[in-house]
């Protein structure tokens, strides 16, 4: 049997434990808010861009652009979305089940562009080609984060580095549930009109192909963007429940442990008392 | 004198709402030239260039705003900016963007074939911007 003193060391370093989890799971908790709201304030932004790349779209006839080009599929990039950190539950081994999925099911040459050092770890240990990792955005997400990341795919798309560009990246549902999703990026297919009566008829300047030339680019950054701030929101989101998980057997595990640590106690004095009363009687008969 | 015209105006960020408030004409900075927004303007979209875009208020008083690149999209009474960052005078961070015009002054000077061109003019073009509005800082609310 444990000796007390053992019990009580380890009484202690359970409690230092929980009292790790317990602030990471605050923390965690506050930067899922900012990160919500975060998600949330985007929106207008996106809604409006979006209407507008239809109007434009369904004006201009047969509009070409590159970015929305579909050539014959040679190679993939597959940009996988991850963090940087762990001690976040599943949320890191959901991504890259499914981006692994994802990858091993092709045919044609597959370049991984890293987003988050899990990704990469993962990547390169599966023995990938990691053609470009980016460190996971601050939960600021500031333009110069995370701009390089939509240049770089851009860029390697234009250049035929690559024929298509799909992102897998975890869909922020709700705090406890989100879902590794693998969605197309390039080439862009243009949001589907919705059944809404023509859009006003605008004039353009520059004429329609060459606003297309600012509009898709800035369209691709939304979507880029979007996916970059539900996946931190899904990451505090796991943390959290999974810092609770832990706070809570903790807890479980102190318990445990004073109920041994009290009976243990127990025996050592009933011994010790048996022994001074067997004392005792030895002197008296004597 | 007669009720000044206004209309609805708004500039949206990828991050947020930035502004939303009534204004009598806007000034932008157009990929094809500076352009002017009065009340009832035909529906147009324009492309802008990073620049000072500038707007008047009711009140008659001026706002100066640095924005990136982007878009103004005027629609029936309301006329929206979608713009990747937009900044007030006071939030400028001048040393940044100092340092900002300086770095790209000089790749546009040396030339090597390993400098981007048209990147090193856009991001001269933000600085510069961002100087500009910097100068109202303080003399406008």
């Amino acid at each position: 049997m444990a000796s007390l003193r053992d019990i009580r060391r380890r009484i202690k370093g359970v409690k230092n434990i929980r009292q790790v989890t317990r602030a990471m799971n605050m923390i965690a908790a506050a930067r899922l808010r900012r990160a919500q709201a975060k998600a949330e304030s985007a929106r207008p932004y996106a809604e409006r861009l979006t209407t507008i790349l239809q109007d434009v779209v369904s004006s201009g006839g047969a509009l070409r652009h590159p970015l929305m080009a579909q050539r014959p599929v040679r190679r993939i990039a597959l940009a996988v979305i991850s963090a940087d950190r762990g001690l976040c539950g599943a949320f890191n081994a959901g991504i890259l089940r499914e981006a692994t999925r994802f990858y091993r099911a092709q045919t044609v040459p597959v370049d991984v562009i890293a987003v988050g050092r899990k990704a990469r770890d993962h990547f390169l240990r599966l023995g990938a080609n990691v053609v470009a990792h980016f460190p996971q955005p601050s939960r600021d997400v500031r333009l110069e984060e995370f701009l390089p990341i939509s240049q770089r795919i851009i860029s390697d798309y234009n250049a035929g580095q690559c024929d298509q560009v799909v992102v897998v990246s975890v869909r922020f549902i709700s705090v406890l549930k989100s879902e590794p999703t693998v969605t197309p990026l390039l080439p862009l297919s243009p949001p589907a009109q919705a059944d809404k009566p023509a859009g006003a008829a605008y004039e353009f300047e520059p004429v329609a192909e060459e606003l297309l030339a600012t509009l898709l680019p800035q369209y691709v950054e939304v979507l880029l963007y979007r996916s970059l701030v539900e996946s931190l929101a899904s990451e505090q989101a796991a943390r959290m429940v999974a810092m609770q998980a832990a706070t809570d057997s903790a807890s479980e595990m102190i318990q445990a442990l004073t109920r041994e640590y009290n009976s243990a106690r127990q025996t050592s004095i009933t011994t010790a008392l048996l022994e001074v009363v067997a004392g005792a009687d030895a002197l008296e008969t004597k | 004198m007669a009720e000044e015209r206004t209309f609805a105006f708004e500039i949206l960020t990828l991050q947020k709402l930035f502004l939303q408030e009534q204004v009598r004409f806007v000034v932008a900075p157009g990929q094809e030239g500076v352009f002017e927004v009065l009340p009832s303007h035909a529906p147009f979209v324009f492309a802008l260039k990073p620049g000072v875009l500038w707007l008047r208020q009711p009140n008659g008083k001026d706002k100066h705003i640095a924005v990136g690149a982007g878009f103004l999209v005027v629609q029936k009474e309301r006329i929206s900016v979608l713009t990747r960052s937009a900044e007030l005078p006071s939030e400028v961070d001048v040393a940044r963007a100092q340092k900002a015009k300086e770095r790209a002054e000089r790749r546009l000077a040396v030339r090597t074939p390993d400098i981007d061109v048209p990147r090193a003019q856009a991001a001269l073009q933000r600085a510069l911007a961002r100087l500009r509005v910097a100068e109202y800082a303080g003399t406008e609310k």
